[in-house]
């Protein structure tokens, strides 16, 4: 299968690429099928393998994380103002991250990246989000959109600043405009590999946790460790009593 | 793969409490993994049992324990998650301490080392934490 077209997804004001988004209510009174004449007839549009689906869709998530269709391209337009997708109940997924050439070569048909956004939609509003890697089995579901939260925890995974970053690629052709690029993408793979670093663990054995006792006088030496960690915290008289 | 470890497990390991054994196992084993963080509350909190900071640094430091300051990000949204909770509980300024704790081992580790009386989901919902 050729490499569909993607649609696009405003996210907070980032545009991202996503192969499907959601479905499209052909039917809903302010999107038309161009390939419908006013007089009932139908017309045949020309086809492409690159878009089976037949149309491209602009889509936006707001700051509140609700749903919008902004615009149709091809095979379906949308007449009038944004269009607040109610009809929308499901799970989003958005890829983010570096792009995966090796399952993006087998896939074929849509680019595979690193992570994936996830939202639990429900009529057109984002009720649940999780950033998943691979196909997130065990990842816990975070409530509500909470933006800087995600994008929080995207930085920390070293997902690039600009979510969907393009391949890296060699050029012959260098210049002092491509610098800032270069730098950019340098940066990123440095972060990344610092990240993934293999060998980084240390390796200490058992009895060298005897060097914490060393020079260390117990702050609350009457108190269970769960009360001097309460202690610690500014919490009043500890709830049990001292320590036997 | 970073840890990020809580003042309660270096309190039970430096005090031999119960389960010192098998926290000191778990915590060799992540440091083959990764690198052992603290961040800036837990080395305040841990770093009193020591004469100067400096020594409390260094018994860390070849233990291989990091001291990883808390980035902005992760303050802003530590502090804007403990004012989200702050309307439903009585007021309860020391819980801030939890909330920075528990956005550093979200966002700048990788699994979280913490023993605690209550469930530690409760203070540290996103947090991956370190069984031993």
């Amino acid at each position: 299968m050729t490499t569909q077209i993607p649609d696009t997804v405003v996210l907070c004001g980032h545009q991202l690429e996503v192969t499907r988004l959601a479905c499209l209510p052909t039917e809903h009174p302010s999107i038309t099928d161009v390939s419908q004449m006013p007089d009932g007839v139908r017309i045949r549009l020309p086809k492409c393998s690159a878009l089976q689906r037949g149309y491209t869709a602009a889509w936006e998530i707001r700051d509140d994380g609700s749903l919008y269709l902004t615009s149709l391209t091809h095979g379906f337009r949308l007449n009038g103002p944004p269009l607040h997708a109610d009809w929308v109940t499901s799970v989003v997924r958005i890829p983010v991250g570096e792009i995966d050439e090796t399952r993006s070569r087998e896939l074929r048909y849509e680019l595979v990246r690193e992570s994936a956004l996830e939202f639990k939609v429900v009529e057109g509003m984002i009720r649940q989000w999780r950033l998943v890697k691979g196909f997130g089995k065990g990842i816990r579901w975070q409530p509500g959109f909470d933006w800087p939260k995600i994008t929080a925890m995207m930085v920390a995974q070293g997902i690039a600043s600009e979510f969907q970053p393009a391949s890296y690629s060699h050029s012959d052709e260098f210049s002092i405009e491509s610098l800032p690029i270069i730098a950019r993408q340098s940066a990123d793979l440095l972060r990344r590999a610092k990240l993934r670093e293999p060998g980084v663990g240390k390796e200490l054995s058992e009895d060298d946790w005897d060097m914490l006792h060393r020079g260390w006088a117990d702050p609350f030496p009457k108190l269970d460790f769960h009360d001097a960690v309460r202690a610690f915290r500014g919490h009043g008289p500890p709830l049990t009593s001292a320590k036997p | 793969m970073i840890t990020a470890i809580d003042t309660s497990v270096l309190l039970i390991i430096a005090r031999k409490e119960p389960r010192w054994e098998k926290w000191r196992k778990a915590l060799t084993k992540a440091a083959s993994e990764g690198p052992l963080v603290v961040c800036c509350v837990v080395f305040g909190e841990f770093s009193l049992g020591y004469d100067s900071e400096n020594l409390a640094l260094e018994r860390l430091h070849r233990l291989h324990i990091h001291y990883d300051p808390i980035r902005p990000e992760t303050a802003r949204m530590a502090y804007r998650d403990y004012l989200k909770v702050l309307p439903y509980r009585n007021p309860e300024p020391h819980m801030l301490p939890y909330f920075l704790i528990g956005a550093h081992a979200t966002l700048q580790a990788s699994r979280f080392a913490v023993d605690s009386r209550i469930d530690p989901r409760h203070y540290y919902p996103a947090a991956k934490l370190l069984q031993y």
